[in-house]
């Protein structure tokens, strides 16, 4: 029996544009199997429809005891060093998080079809799904356009989802629902020809008030808060947000910009940014950079001289014409909650995972998925309870949940019961326990930390301990990232970690960077500050030091970021400074080894095996007095000595250059200009110290501070400073962790 | 035609209800791949221990995935097989089997795991909507598949098939074998297969 195919049998069901784009890249694909495209041509064009590598498609793999090649059969490659077979990541954008339950079924067929029976939420709203083969992606592609799923621009160098609220149009504090704009915002610059020269990506997001977290648009590159004026809708615009190795909280472009100039307004922004953008250096070219190289005055004067010259388009306003007024229908009546039926931990669930609509009798209830996880199975449920309660209501969120809108309050005890039938019934959405990550080195080729091992050990234990916790320990948030790129957005927790490694031993052993008293809040309003650096496996113990001694010490309705401010960092530092040392391989083996893995650590599959080597380098002894001015930088700002502050941060980059130079250098001075000459010639021109994914950045921090130091230094600037000192510290370890693999291969 | 996945799920004995230490599951996954004792191309281990009811650890592979699965409440061996174009069902179904009943054995040698999982059983998903929707037609298509297979291991006349999971048609089509009377150890099994 012959069967159609996928294009076959959807046709007539996909948008014509989107279905010639997937065929077009289906052609690509074949033209890229048969070595008739350049792997970097097939590369970017396989990354602009969501398409990714993943961890080990470089076909090498430390398993534990060596690196080893994975024998995949011999193709073309899907780009540099990505093997044609080893499976990726397909990225699946969700503009507003917004999905249906016939959305959510198909989701979960494609994750049995196609991956391993898996749907992720990301911290953006995304779906994604892992260990996808390149050969299933234009099917796949097809049967989500099906359903009104787009890949496009998921990844690559543009456009990429438009997030919002989850409350946006049930939220008692809202100004109006975002939801609508987000959208048309999404379909305007879908593929636009504006927004495809961008030298980095740009990530939009909408919130409907100004002081709650969910939109978190300060942390993003272009944001966008709703606001009234006169009886008018309009936004508060701001732009050159972003996380990542070099956090920046985004500045005011525009007070309000009315709707009708919405999407004009953002087309003269994405010319600027296409125009003036860094192109080259990848780690300079978010907007961010730009926005603070000509500051903000500059910038808005030159996306307010771009919008007069466009040509009008009518897409503009079109949209406002048929814009729904209402955020979905509810399909039960309201009705308000009773007594009756209420099962065992309803209470407990209610109070965490329930928020009252502005819409009278009604309710959204949080879905909390461990790490982001369902299975398709429960997704499928998912979308049958949706139907059941609230219809079309679905959305994700940045915290790896789902919501479903529209629940009758007095159906409430029905919702909890068919949750739980399907074990999704989890309490403590929002608390201590929901905690977030990236997926780290479960799947991402950049993680150096396992992310999701450490998330999933700390909701074991947090949810063990559920109920018993202070209550404002347990409104605490904990996020992590498997490295400093920041994709578990831990700038904004409470309590935030980015993995990074130590040599200790003659080994490498998994850390995490604490992050303390980032601010969720006023829409991710200030982010948190690093205090030291602790192994993976004693976290756990960081977590219960911190927290404990927050429960104790803090004052009446203080908040952890009030708390942790009050205090310093030194003292923050004092807390967990007994967990941050870690003994000999013999003694404490389980610390060279991370979560959920058995395996010796590796700084990951880039690298050789690393055997072990003298107790202590020299470039550990000269690190360390480094890592401390770069601590002490952080006490001189938070002083508000932004000067000294700066001054410090540029010393320790100094000084750790000077320990890496020391290495095959003794004699070196302690003159900058010997130890910048020393470092440029011995380690960055030779590109010695580049790392394998962000080459000469982290070096360039400190050749551009020495040779262009700044006349005035604001907050701003120092914190900047610090921030790339302590990436240049990484840097340094890890150089000299693959020079010391390197010596370990040169046979004797 | 041969759908795209075929995967078997053998039920872990005596007890598929009861809760499965999945941490040390982790290790001996990860030595498989270092000693590469499975079959396959054998790639890297994932760990979904905190998803209620789901696929617990698997041992990602590029040919075939081996996981201690949890779906159903039912904890058991759970192989996924894939990529294995212009393959014959009956072959492809052939060479799941063994490879399941192959780490099922493997598994079961580990003593300290105490896992064993019972060879009388078992139930296969078929993961491709185009070829092998969960519906009446395909299910009988698919049957005609089976039966030589589940003869082979049990015996003619010897076993039972019936579908599974057929009140949902989203669902992925499954079915259930079940042998009867005196049932082979799983290296005899193993060797039925591939005779
Ligand atoms: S933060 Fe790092 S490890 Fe995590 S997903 Fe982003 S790049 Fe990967």
């Amino acid at each position: 029996m012959s069967h159609a195919s996928w294009k076959q049998t959807l046709e007539g069901r996909i948008d014509p544009g989107w279905a010639e784009e997937i065929d077009h890249f289906e052609g690509q694909l074949e033209l890229r199997r048969q070595g008739k495209i350049e792997e970097k041509v097939f590369a970017e064009t396989r990354l602009r429809r969501g398409v990714y590598g993943q961890r080990y498609d470089n076909g090498k793999r430390h398993d534990g005891v060596a690196e080893r090649p994975l024998a995949f059969e011999e193709k073309p490659t899907k780009g540099p060093d990505t093997l044609w077979d080893a499976p990726g990541m397909q990225r699946i954008k969700i503009p507003f998080g917004g999905v249906s339950p016939e959305q959510l079924e198909v989701l979960a067929e494609l994750a049995e079809d196609y991956s391993d029976n898996i749907l992720h939420v990301t911290t953006r709203q995304d779906f994604q799904l892992h260990f996808v083969h390149i050969e299933d992606t234009p099917d796949l592609m097809r049967r989500l356009a099906a359903v009104d799923i787009t890949t496009r621009e998921a990844c690559g160098n543009s456009v990429r989802n438009v997030t919002a609220c989850p409350r946006a149009g049930v939220c008692r504090g809202e100004a109006f629902d975002v939801s609508p704009y987000a959208h048309a915002l999404m379909r305007f610059l879908l593929g636009h020809p504006d927004v495809q020269d961008f030298g980095r990506k740009f990530k939009p997001a909408f919130s409907g008030c100004e002081h709650e977290a969910c939109g978190l648009v300060q942390m993003h590159d272009g944001g966008y808060v709703a606001r009234m004026r006169d009886g008018k809708r309009g936004f508060k615009v701001v732009v050159g947000g972003g996380l990542g190795p070099v956090p920046h909280q985004a500045q005011v472009l525009s007070e309000f910009t009315p709707e009708e100039e919405l999407l004009p307004q953002m087309q003269a922004v994405c010319r600027v940014f296409a125009r003036l953008g860094e192109k080259r250096n990848r780690g300079r070219a978010r907007i961010k950079f730009l926005v603070a190289k000509l500051g903000i005055e500059e910038f808005r004067r030159l996306v307010e001289e771009e919008r007069v010259t466009l040509p009008h388009d009518d897409r503009w306003t079109a949209f406002l014409d048929d814009m729904p007024h209402t955020s979905g229908e509810a399909v039960l009546e309201p009705g308000p909650l009773g007594d009756a039926g209420r099962s065992p931990g309803f209470e407990a669930w209610h109070r965490s995972n329930v928020y009252a609509q502005r819409q009278e009798g009604y309710a959204m209830a949080t879905v909390h998925l461990p790490l982001g996880d369902m299975t398709s199975d429960q997704a499928r449920s998912l979308a049958d309870i949706a139907r059941r309660f609230a219809g079309e209501n679905l959305r994700t969120t940045v915290d790896q949940n789902v919501v479903i809108r529209f629940v009758p309050d007095a159906e409430l005890p029905a919702l909890y019961e068919a949750l739980c039938a399907v074990g999704l019934g989890a309490p403590g959405a929002g608390t201590i326990a929901d905690v977030v990550t990236c997926p780290g080195t479960d799947t991402c080729k950049l993680g150096i930390a396992a992310s999701r091992g450490l998330g999933s050990e700390m909701i074991r234990r947090l949810q063990a301990k559920a109920g018993t916790l202070p209550e404002a320990v347990e409104a605490l948030s904990i996020k992590a990232s498997g490295c400093f790129n920041s994709c578990g957005q831990h700038h904004i927790s409470d309590i935030g970690f980015y993995g990074n490694s130590r040599k200790i031993d003659g080994r490498t052993v998994p850390h995490f960077q604490v992050i303390l008293g980032g601010q969720r809040q006023e829409n991710g309003g200030s982010y948190g500050l690093a205090v030291g650096s602790v192994p993976s496996k004693a976290v756990p113990l960081a977590i219960e030091a911190l927290t404990g001694a927050f429960a104790e010490g803090r004052e009446p309705d203080e908040s952890f970021q009030a708390w942790s401010a009050r205090l310093g960092k030194r003292s923050m530092r004092e807390l967990i400074k007994p967990l941050m040392s870690v003994g000999p391989y013999a003694e404490e083996p389980e610390f060279y080894s991370d979560w959920s893995d058995v395996r010796e650590f590796t700084i990951g599959d880039l690298g050789v095996g690393e055997c072990a080597g003298e107790v202590v380098s020299l470039f550990g002894i000269e690190v360390v007095k480094a890592e401390a001015q770069a601590f002490d930088a952080q006490i001189a700002l938070d002083d508000g000595d932004a000067g000294g502050a700066e001054s410090l941060a540029y010393a320790a980059m100094l000084s750790a250059a000077r320990a890496l130079v020391r290495t095959e250098f003794i004699d070196v001075t302690e003159q900058p200009e010997d130890v910048v000459a020393e470092f440029r010639t011995r380690f960055f021109e030779n590109e010695r110290f580049f790392d394998k994914y962000a080459k000469g950045k982290f070096g360039a921090y400190l050749l551009e501070r020495h040779a262009n130091p700044d006349t005035t230094v604001d907050d701003a600037l120092a914190a900047r400073r610090i921030e790339e000192a302590q990436l240049f510290i990484e840097a340094a370890h890890a150089c000299e962790a693959r020079m010391t693999a390197e010596a370990a291969e040169v046979p004797a | 035609m041969t759908p795209q996945r075929i995967a078997a799920k053998f039920l872990v004995e005596p007890d598929p209800a009861a809760a499965v230490a999945l941490e040390p599951v982790i290790g001996l996954f990860h030595r498989f791949i270092q000693e590469q004792s499975l079959p396959g191309l054998l790639l890297d281990v994932a760990d979904y221990a905190h998803v209620p009811d789901g696929p617990g650890v698997v041992l990602i592979g590029h040919d075939v995935d081996y996981g201690i699965d949890l779906s159903d409440g039912q904890a058991g061996l759970l192989v996924v097989r894939k990529r294995f174009a212009g393959q014959a069902f009956g072959e492809v179904l052939r060479d799941t089997l063994g490879r399941a009943l192959t780490a099922a054995q493997a598994i079961g040698q580990e003593s300290d795991l105490g896992l064993r999982f019972a060879s009388d059983a078992l139930t296969l998903h078929f993961f491709d909507r185009l070829v092998t929707p969960n519906s009446d037609e395909a299910f009988e298509s698919v049957r005609g598949e089976v039966e030589p297979v589940a003869e082979c291991l049990y015996g003619a006349a010897s076993y039972e098939i019936s579908r599974v999971r057929s009140e949902d048609r989203r669902k992925a089509l499954s079915l259930s074998i079940r042998g009867s009377g005196e049932i082979a150890p799983p290296s005899a099994l193993i060797e039925r297969l591939s005779a």
